[in-house]
Order: C-alpha cells, then structure tokens, then sequence
C-alpha cells in the first residue's frame, strides 16, 4: 500500500511535465484550428471549420498527396533495406550483435543536421558523391529521408527477431518446408511485430522530416511537414497550421492503429478466440 | 532391418572445437536408441548432423539404403521434438499438429480428420483450436510429438523433450513415450544427461563424452558399467 502511493508521488512530475508541455500545447492546437484568422499573426475566437476543408482543395491536396506518395517509396525502400538487415544482425553472435548496433549509433552522436550537410557536401558536384548528380532532385530526398528512418526499421525488427528463438524455422525445415517456404510460414509472421512498428516509424516522420526536403530538394520539393512550417513561419497562419498539425497527427493515429492490427500472430489469435467459443 | 541408420565415421569441428571425432553406430529399424552424455559431450550435434540442421565435416549418413549426408532437412522425411518443443506461436494447435500435411499438400479433409485423431491419441480432443501458449507444459509437450508423428516419418529425433517437465509429469511422460514409440513401431534417437532416464526407456544406450562413444549397448550393460 505504502509503496504504491509513494510511487504515484515519485511520478509526479513526469504527469506535470506531460501535461503543461504535451497535453496543453495539443489541446489549444486542436482549439486554434477551429478559429478564424484575421491577421498576419492575429486569431479572432470565432468558429470556422475553413482550415480543415482547405486542406482537402488546390495546392495543399496536392501537397498532401505528394507527400503520402514520398513517404510510401521511403518506407518500401526502408523495408528492402532495413528488414534483412534487422534479420541479419539478430542472427549473429551477441559480441557482432552489438557491434553492429553500436556502429549504427555512432552517428548519432553527431546533430542530425551537421551529418546531413555533410552528407550534402558529399553530393555537391565537387564532393567524392558528385557523380552521382543527384543533389537537388526528388531521388536525394528519398535517399536522404530512407537514411533518416533506417535506424528505426532496423532496431525494431532487430529486437523483435532476437526474441525469435532459430527452432522454430528449424522445426518447419524438418517438416518438410523449404527455406523459402520455412520463412514465409515461421520467420515472416513471426517478425511481423517488428516489421510493422519499423514501417510506422519510417512512414510517419517520412511525411514530417521537413528539413531533408529543404535541404536536399533545393526547395522545389515539399511534403506535409513544410507546408506547416510554411504556414508558421512565412504566412503566419497559425489557425491553419494548427489545423494541419491536428490532421497529421490524426492520419498518425489511424495509421498506428491499422499497423497494430495487422500482426498475424493477432490475427490468429482473435480468429482462435471466436472458433473456440463456439460450441 | 538391421542397419537401418548407419553412421558412419563422422567427424565435426566448430571453429577450433573438435565437437565429434569418428562417430560410427548402427541402429536397426524400431529401435529406441538414446545418446547419453553430459552438456557438451556433442550428443545434440550429432542429433542436428542427423536432422539435416547441421553438416559433417567428414564421414557418412546413410537412413533406410539411401545416402542422406548431403540432403536438405527437409528432404529427409524424419521428425524432431525439440527441447523447447519449438512449436509454431502464431498457429493453433491443430495447424501445428497439421503442418507438415500441409506442406505435403493432403487434402483439407484428411488432414482434419487425421489431425483430429491425432488429437485423440495425445488426449487433447477439444483443444485444436487453442493457441500454444493457452497450454501448461506437459500438453506443449504432447503437441510438439504429435506434429512430429502425424506425417509417419522414416525415424523421430527427440532432444532432451523431457528438460523442461517436473518431476512426476517427466515420470509419466517416459512411459507414455515409450508406450507411443512401440505402438508406432518408429525409430526413436533420444538425446538425454539422465541416466536414470535412458535406463528405464531405451533399447540401446550409446555413451558420448568429448565428442566420442565411449561404449554403446544394452540398458543392463552400461548400467554396470557406469556403476563401476
């Protein structure tokens, strides 16, 4: 008893910090977009839902839609790369394990926008990338944003694979299943877990990363994110940008719960559950 | 059959481990053969070499004629309980049991009704639609044999199965083992640290220490033996 109310006190401040620089700030974001503005910085407290169907006409649609598509060909690439390579660290031993982890942390040691200007130094057509001439077009932004994401694809699927114990695919070969058959039936399903949560944490900020695509799209590619902050720090709409947070954040949500669901190891689960109450 | 699985001379190093040196044994068809040894001594790689999981380095596998050295595990039309039953999580227990019907592809029907029968036989009739971890560790047990029997493999390749049991669950379970491998008339590998264990159910007891029999035969034989 004593040490439960002890460990509501020990929490507190973490709910207080939660509350004045989380919660409040989404509650009157997700208030501010239902108001009117009137001026550059001004908002009259008026009720409108405007922001909410401009977003859905002309150029922010078709922003919109320019980005889903962006983020869905970050994440494909990021699962062609970040899949077996999560598969492949899991599978070795614990000293290259976290070797490998360990090496693909380093860079984050560095601020994200120091590595990617350096990275941009590369690409420019006099850095050792050159070649490649690719600095400033749609496939820098997509390769940058895929280098972004992949972290987080690999380490999900990584500690969803390490978990998996090697019988399982063995029991499958001596049952008759081939390699690819033994991965499609044990290993695939039973890294789905990882696989989908690697997927979230690559579509999401795909669609939010404003700063790669000003960086490496020479300005002439947006996705969602930079019409927010365009909205924010050019047009100085803040009703609109408040609008255009919530429905990010709302398609975030929708996303997280579809990718949730999706677990085969769930599914056949929920599907045993029915079977066995019937009679 | 006399020779019904021949080992013949293997040898396997891992890295600058020698795991198995000159390994040889014969063993007849129906044949309850259990591989005693310490933690170690090499007995479960030799039991993986036999499965197909892993390669000799040198040396021979020949099962029922046919040279099986170089084929696949799933080529090899055997069956395994492995030591930590290793069953499918994300699959009920009759599409566990099922499996390798599936993968032979038998009709849906039959595969039913040959996975319900199954069920009978291991006294789990109305569990089918469960998952593996709805189960307590003696059902996981019998869930895992009975995936491993139903395809009426060449020869069934059992890993400690027992390891995980309580005491009494692991007496019965020796008993319903031995019961189930006579019925069945299949070739049973039994890998095992128990003596007691290998005692009471084996035909043969091969003893394996730092990767080589040490002596292989009778229950009565080796028990003096080990006594001495």
């Amino acid at each position: 008893m004593k040490s439960k109310k002890r460990s509501i006190y020990s929490a507190l401040p973490l709910y207080l910090f939660t509350l004045v620089f989380v919660l409040l700030p989404i509650l009157y974001a997700g208030f501010l977009s239902f108001m009117t503005r009137t001026d550059t910085w001004a908002v009259e407290y008026l009720f409108t839902l405007k922001n909410y169907t401009d977003i859905f006409s002309g150029i922010y649609l078709e922003t919109f839609l320019k980005s889903l598509r962006l983020a869905l060909e970050v994440t494909v690439i990021t699962v062609l790369i970040g899949y077996p390579a999560g598969l492949f660290i899991a599978g070795v031993s614990p000293k290259w394990q976290s070797f490998f982890l360990t090496a693909q942390m380093v860079p984050f040691w560095i601020n994200s926008i120091v590595r990617l200007y350096s990275i941009i130094i590369m690409l420019r057509s006099d850095g050792i990338l050159g070649f490649l001439h690719i600095l400033y077009t749609y496939p820098a932004v997509v390769a940058a944003m895929v280098y972004a994401v992949l972290p987080f694809m690999i380490y999900s699927v990584y500690s969803c694979a390490v978990k998996l114990s090697e019988s399982g695919y063995e029991a499958a070969r001596i049952l008759g299943a081939g390699k690819a058959r033994a991965f499609l039936d044990i290993t695939l399903p039973m890294t789905a877990k990882g696989l989908l949560s690697g997927i979230t944490f690559s579509f999401i900020p795909a669609m939010g990363l404003f700063f790669i695509p000003t960086l490496f799209g020479g300005g002439k590619i947006l996705v969602f994110g930079n019409l927010i902050e365009d909205q924010l720090m050019k047009v100085h709409n803040l009703p609109f940008a408040a609008a255009l947070s919530v429905f990010l954040m709302i398609l975030t949500g929708a996303i997280i719960a579809v990718t949730n669901r999706l677990d085969p190891v769930e599914i056949t689960r929920r599907r045993s559950h029915r079977q066995g109450r019937k009679p | 059959m006399e020779n019904y699985l021949q080992i013949k001379n293997i040898y396997k190093n891992f890295g600058n481990l020698e795991v198995l040196k000159d390994i040889s044994i014969d063993i007849r068809e129906g044949e309850f053969v259990t591989l005693l040894g310490a933690s170690g001594s090499g007995k479960t790689t030799l039991l993986r070499i036999i499965a197909g999981l892993e390669y000799a380095d040198r040396g021979r596998v020949i099962l029922d004629g046919t040279d099986i050295t170089e084929l696949p595990p799933e080529k090899r039309h055997l069956g395994m309980v492995f030591q930590n039953y290793a069953l499918f999580e994300h699959m009920t227990v009759a599409q566990n049991i099922g499996y390798s019907l599936k993968i032979a592809h038998v009709p849906k029907a039959e595969i039913r009704e040959r996975v319900n029968d199954m069920l009978e036989r291991i006294s789990l009739p109305d569990y089918g639609s469960k998952m593996p971890d709805e189960l307590s560790g003696g059902q996981r047990q019998r869930v895992a044999i009975a995936r491993s029997i139903i395809s009426t493999p060449k020869m069934i390749l059992l890993d400690e199965p027992l390891g995980a049991l309580d005491a009494a669950l692991r007496k019965r379970m020796q008993t319903e083992l031995k019961t189930l491998q006579h019925d069945l008339g299949i070739t049973f590998i039994y890998i095992t640290h128990d003596q007691e264990e290998a005692l009471s159910m084996s035909d043969r007891i091969a003893l394996l220490s730092d990767g080589r029999f040490t002596d292989i035969g009778e229950p009565d034989e080796i028990k003096e033996k080990i006594n001495l």
